[in-house]
This record gives structure tokens, C-alpha cells and sequence, in this order.
């Protein structure tokens, strides 16, 4: 028993840190050939310690002295800052230790990144996914434009969009080993709270974990509902006392960064008063572009894969699907963005792999059929799996070998008109 | 039982570690000055306590101990006693800046109360309160630093494989930049032009357009210069080739030349320099004086 559980153990060892490595080869790549902000804007780029970064890595520069200086900070913390703090508090403190900024950036990158990949594995084993499909819905996460396109890009996403695999697995594994609703509600709103301090993700983790809890037995909707209302509540309360606290130390916002970020209740409000009362329902609507964006932002073909594969995996899945798709849909008519529309991702390449991993058993039982060898039958699955997985992997990362269409259209999707 | 026999070594180890480090240290003194080697002696010697508790707890978690659930059981210290004693520890170095202080202990938290769950459900509480141990460590060394604002960002650099800068050595160069356009071209645009460095009041720059007479660049901010393309010239065009060259016989403005050139519409081709002799395609970096492959940092805009 000891020994099966060691061995089980150092399975899943090895497969994470296989994930890890296949992120550091992916960033390794880019840094030397296709950086993705750089192919698509290189009037954006500066050079930091003499390496690549664009222009906005100057938000997480110019507070290495709010959190390493004696002198008082002149920036304070904006709504800029506080939606990365953990992530701004972390790379300070890796510069504090290395010395060098740069490679600071792209050691918090790197981490949340393989983070990201490891965790989308884990939630896919939580969701009923098959090991294979776990596996090749996180090596699509590790290839995964909404990863990559922000690698060696230093901006003031640094690793922001890894933490929605984060949230949601932890998410899962909160709701699904609780013991007390009280302790749940609690974990829940300091896990809202850090989603808030590393990007905005807590708008899609707190309703699916509504969610998750509404299927979890011992829960079900209506004990979920309670849950989730006092979680959000105490967040909200964390979130007021932690903004109190800096603003008492004299780090309130100020100054010019006020404005570098879109709240989403001032972009909500003012999609409304732009509009006018009659037409506000109409006007926060998603539509047929809304759809076609999400599709082109993932892939079409890995979009559609995610989707079907999200079907497969029963009722809890397929109402993390209607999440994954419908909120981003409604994000994106407020801030039309190919990160924002990817904002179910971990769940549409967990479907993915779930799709790939049914594919190859098809077509295993149909080689059984004609080759009854169930050796060949397993390799030949084996194969099928590999090559289907590497297809959809390759859709999206084909800078590698030189054509940067996709990278293009992607960013395209954010910012077009510019030719060089 | 195990963990008893293990916390003694580890203790040793480090002992023996803070030794060889102070006579690392006063071995590097005469040479660079006391202060100097003891902050790179604290320096290395936190760096290698950082790296062991960092790999006891990259261990403890993948092979978690099977007495995961017990408690300490040398110092009955838990891993909320260690991350609240380092809160305490990071408090009083930061006492002559409260600011800071605040900022530290926000993110401090933010980061234990995750670290500590994780470590927990996944490997007990010896692994939790190793990964306090650890991240006590980790924020709490940086507090002696006094980092202050500078400028840290630059557009080029002389001999970088990523961004270089590029100009007119002599009055007779030229420097050519093509786009290829996927379909005619019609209303405003302009060209812009990335500077190597800030230059509030650039020299003016000439440019020809397919061949005619397009007008000077204008400063557009302090690292561009633009120039509003005449629509006579652009209606209906897919190819634009631009040439650009000083009005005075001599400048010293730089503009910024970099290697991603899978975006540009004519990729490596798309940038040239002509050096009084010839065309050469690629760019030529002035400070180190050699011809590089890469493209101009430029932009079509629409108006």
C-alpha cells in the first residue's frame, strides 16, 4: 500500500514537473526567437538590464522603492497596482535578493505560469478527467496564447491571467473537502481576496464555485447560495480593511495611474450612460462578433474541441462550460480583449483534453477491430492521443517554426491598424 | 522519530554554513572593506538558508512524511507561531518606515495565509511550517535594502541582439524602409518613427515617398518624430517605400532598429541603408559599427 502510494506519488511528481519544464522550454524559445509583444508591437519595446521588456514594465519599476525604499513612496498603490500586489509584493522581494529587476519579472512569470499549467492538471483530475485528457488539457494551458502572448512582455499583467487556474482548483479542492460552511465561507473569501490581488479573476471564480458547490453533495444550491453571499460579504470587508490600511499609511493612490486600468463597474456604468436608458440592456449584450472573437482569440478548432469536450464530462462540467463562455462573452462588450475573452480558459482546454482523449479511445476500439492485438491497440491509441494533442498545441504556437499569423491575429484582436 | 533525527543535522549544517561564510568573509575583507564583506557574507549566508529551507519544502511536499498530520515535534512551534514571529521580525526592521512596513506586511500576508494552506493540506504540518520558515526568510532579508527610484528602461543599446541604434554616419546615407499592404491604402495616415533616445527637439527629418517629396517629421512626443503621409501620395498604394535622410548635412540624431521582423510586412527585407556605395539590406548599428539583420522600429498609424 505504502509503496503504491510513494509510486502514485512520484507519478504525479514527475508529471508536474514535466509541465514546468515544458514551460521554461517555452519561454526559453521566445526570449530567444518569437516574443509575441515584440513580433506584433516592437515600438512598444524598451530594453531593461539590456533584455526585452515593453514599456509598461515601468508600473512594476517604479515600485521596487515603495516596497525596498526609506524614502516615502510617490506613487502610492492605484487600482493599477492593487489588482497584481501579490505579484508586484513578490517581485520586489526576488529583486531584493537577486539584484536584477529583469530576470525578477520573468522569475514570477515563469513560477505562476507553471503554477497555472500544474493546476489546470489538478482540476481537471477534480472534474472527472481522465489522466491523459488532465494532461493534455495543461500542456494546451502551457501553450496557451493567453500565457505566452505576456512572457518576457513585462507589463502590468505580469502573470496576472495564470492565477484562474489557481482560483479555480482551488476553488474545487475548498468546496470539495470542506468540514464547516463557516471555515468554507472563510476560504472562500480570502481566496476572492487573493484573486483580487493578482488580476480580477475573483468575477469568475466566486460563481463557480457557486457552482461547484451547488453540485457537491453535501451542499447543493441552496447552501452553496448562503456560502458564496457570505464569502463575497467577508471579501468585501477584507478588500475595505486592506485599502483602509494603505490609505492610512500614506499609500492611497495618486498621481497618473490613476486612469491606466478599467474598472469594471465604471466600464458597466458608463457602457450604460453611453447608450442611454432605453438601449443599456441591448448595449452590454454580447454578440455574433463577441463569439467569433472568443473562438479566434483560442482557435476555432481548439475552441470548438474544448467545447465538445466540456459535454463529455457531465452536468458539473457543462455548467462550468455555460460559465466559461457566457461570462467572457459579457466581459468582452465591455473590454474587448483576446485575454478577456479567454476568460474560461483552463475549463475550455481541460475540455480539449477530455475531447482528444475520447477521440484516440475511438479509435482505439476501431483498430481493435480490425487488428484484435491489444498491445497494438494501446500503442496505436497511445499514438493517436499524441499526435491529436501536438495538433491542437501546434495551432496556436507556430511562431515557432516561423509563421506568425496566429500571434499577429491574436494581438490583432486587441489592438489592430498599426503596419510596420 | 524521524524528524528529531533530522532537525539536528540540519542545524549543523547551517552552523557549519554561517561558519565557512564568516571565513569567506574575512578572507574577501581587506580586499573590498569590512561593511562590504559582511553584507555579501549575510547576503550568501541567507541566500543558502533561503535555498535549504526552499528544497526541504520542494521535498516535504512531493514525498510527503507519513507522520504528516502530527504536530512539531522538537519545538511545538506551528507553522502560524513561525509566519506570526516573521511578521513580528519584518515589523520591527521596518519601523523606521511605516509605509513600507504596511506595504510589506499586506503582501507578506497575502502570500503565508496561501503558502501555508497549501503546504498543509498537501504535505502536513511539518511542510507548513517549513514553508513559513522559508518565506519568513525570504521577505524578511530585503528589509535592510534602501532601493531608490531611477531611470531603469532605454530604447536601444549599442551591440544588443535586441534593439540597437541607427543613423546617418554621413551626409550621403540613406535609410529605406518598405511595407507591403494586403489591400489599397485610403484615408489619413502617418508614419511614425521610434528615437533611440528621448530628444524633445529633434533635428528634422526628410522623407520621400515612393519615389516624390512627403514632407519633414515633427516631433510627436518625446521619443517619436511622425509625419502625416499627403493622401495624394498613399490613395490606392500597396507598397510603400520610404527614404528617409537628415535636412542638415550632419546630425547626431539616432532612431531605434530592432530583430523581430516577423511582423513587419516585408520581414527582413523590409529595412535597408544606402552608405554613399550601395544598398544594404538589414540595419547598420552606429555605435558598434557593423551591419545588423533587423528592421526599424517605425509604424503606419491611422489619423
Amino acid at each position: 500500500m505504502g509503496n503504491q502510494f510513494r509510486s502514485a506519488r512520484t507519478r504525479e511528481v514527475i508529471l508536474d514537473g514535466l509541465l514546468t519544464l515544458l514551460v521554461l522550454a517555452l519561454a526559453a524559445a521566445r526570449l530567444s526567437g518569437a516574443n509575441w509583444y515584440a513580433t506584433h508591437k516592437p515600438i512598444g519595446m524598451r530594453l531593461l538590464e539590456g533584455w526585452p521588456a515593453s514599456w509598461e514594465s515601468i508600473y512594476f519599476l517604479a515600485h521596487l522603492p515603495t516596497f525596498l525604499g526609506d524614502e516615502p513612496s510617490r506613487l502610492g498603490i492605484a487600482p493599477v497596482d492593487y489588482r497584481t500586489y501579490v505579484n508586484l509584493y513578490l517581485f520586489t522581494q526576488v529583486y531584493g535578493w537577486i539584484g536584477s529587476a529583469y530576470w525578477s519579472l520573468a522569475a514570477i512569470d515563469v513560477f505562476f505560469w507553471s503554477a497555472g499549467a500544474v493546476c489546470t492538471r489538478h482540476l481537471a483530475r477534480r472534474l472527472g478527467a481522465s489522466d491523459s485528457a488532465a494532461l493534455i488539457g495543461a500542456t494546451l494551458v502551457a501553450g496557451s496564447p493567453v500565457l505566452i502572448s505576456f512572457m518576457w512582455h513585462q507589463d502590468l499583467h505580469l502573470a496576472n491571467m495564470a492565477s484562474l487556474p489557481i482560483g479555480l482548483w482551488a476553488a474545487a479542492a475548498l468546496v470539495q473537502e470542506h468540514r464547516s460552511r463557516l471555515r468554507l465561507a472563510a476560504s472562500l473569501a480570502f481566496l476572492l481576496l487573493y484573486l483580487s490581488t493578482t488580476y480580477q479573476y475573483q468575477w469568475i471564480v466566486a460563481p463557480a464555485a457557486l457552482l461547484l458547490a451547488a453540485f457537491h453533495p453535501r451542499l447543493g444550491l441552496r447552501r452553496g447560495l448562503i456560502v458564496m453571499v457570505g464569502a463575497v460579504a467577508l471579501f468585501l470587508i477584507f478588500t475595505v480593511v486592506i485599502q483602509a490600511l494603505l490609505s492610512i499609511a500614506g499609500l492611497g493612490p495618486q498621481g497618473n495611474r490613476l486612469g491606466a486600468v478599467n474598472e469594471p463597474g465604471a466600464l458597466v456604468s458608463s457602457r450604460i450612460v453611453d447608450a442611454g436608458a432605453f438601449g443599456s440592456v441591448l448595449a452590454i449584450l454580447p454578440g455574433p462578433r463577441h463569439l467569433t472573437a472568443t473562438a479566434e482569440a483560442y482557435h476555432p478548432i481548439v475552441f470548438c474541441a474544448g467545447l465538445v469536450g466540456l459535454a463529455l464530462l457531465g452536468k458539473r462540467a457543462l455548467a462550468l462550460a455555460a460559465l466559461a463562455l457566457v461570462a467572457p462573452l459579457g466581459f468582452m462588450t465591455l473590454y474587448p480583449t483576446p485575454w478577456v475573452a479567454m476568460s474560461g480558459y483552463p475549463l475550455v482546454y481541460i475540455g480539449a483534453g477530455v475531447g482528444c482523449a475520447r477521440v484516440s479511445t475511438i479509435a482505439a476500439a476501431l483498430i481493435h477491430r480490425v487488428a484484435p492485438r491489444q498491445r497494438f491497440t494501446t500503442a496505436m491509441s497511445l499514438v493517436a492521443t499524441f499526435l491529436l494533442a501536438t495538433w491542437l498545441f501546434s495551432l496556436t504556437n507556430l511562431d515557432l517554426t516561423g509563421d506568425p499569423s496566429f500571434l499577429l491575429n491574436w494581438w490583432g484582436l486587441y489592438a489592430h491598424g498599426q503596419i510596420h | 522519530m524521524r524528524a528529531l533525527s533530522r532537525i539536528p543535522s540540519r542545524l549543523l549544517l547551517a552552523l557549519g554554513m554561517a561558519l565557512l561564510t564568516a571565513q569567506a568573509t574575512a578572507v574577501i575583507a581587506p580586499e573590498v572593506g569590512w561593511p562590504e564583506a559582511a553584507r555579501t557574507g549575510v547576503r550568501a549566508l541567507a541566500a543558502v538558508l533561503l535555498v535549504m529551507s526552499v528544497s526541504d519544502l520542494l521535498r516535504l511536499l512531493a514525498f510527503p512524511p507519513h507522520d504528516a498530520g502530527r504536530t512539531s515535534l522538537v519545538t511545538g512551534l506551528t507553522a502560524t507561531h513561525v509566519a506570526i514571529a516573521g511578521a513580528v521580525l519584518i515589523a520591527a526592521a521596518l519601523l523606521r518606515t511605516p509605509h513600507r512596513a504596511v506595504a510589506n506586511l499586506t503582501g507578506y500576508a497575502l502570500v503565508a495565509v496561501p503558502l501555508l494552506w497549501l503546504a498543509q493540506r498537501r504535505a502536513g504540518m511539518v511542510a507548513a511550517r517549513t514553508a513559513a520558515i522559508a518565506l519568513a526568510l525570504f521577505a524578511f532579508f530585503p528589509t535592510h535594502l534602501d532601493v531608490s527610484d531611477r531611470e531603469r528602461l532605454t530604447y536601444a543599446q549599442s551591440g544588443s541582439g535586441f534593439r540597437w541604434s541607427t543613423g546617418w554616419p554621413t551626409s550621403a546615407w540613406v535609410l529605406r524602409h518598405e511595407i507591403q499592404l494586403s489591400r489599397p491604402l485610403t484615408g489619413n495616415w502617418s508614419i511614425v518613427i521610434q528615437l533611440a533616445a528621448p530628444n524633445p527637439r529633434p533635428p528634422r527629418i526628410l522623407a520621400r515617398l515612393n519615389g516624390q517629396d512627403a514632407g519633414a517629421f515633427v516631433s510627436s512626443s518625446n521619443d517619436e518624430i511622425a509625419l502625416h503621409l499627403p493622401p495624394a501620395l498613399i490613395a490606392g498604394q500597396m507598397r510603400l517605400t520610404f527614404e528617409f535622410r537628415p535636412e542638415s548635412s550632419t546630425t547626431d540624431l539616432r532612431l531605434s532598429a530592432h530583430r523581430w521582423v516577423a511582423g513587419a510586412s516585408l520581414g527582413s527585407a523590409a529595412s535597408s541603408f544606402f552608405d554613399g556605395q550601395g544598398w544594404h539590406t538589414g540595419t547598420f548599428d552606429d555605435a558598434a559599427g557593423r551591419t545588423v539583420p533587423g528592421v526599424y522600429s517605425l509604424e503606419l498609424r491611422p489619423d
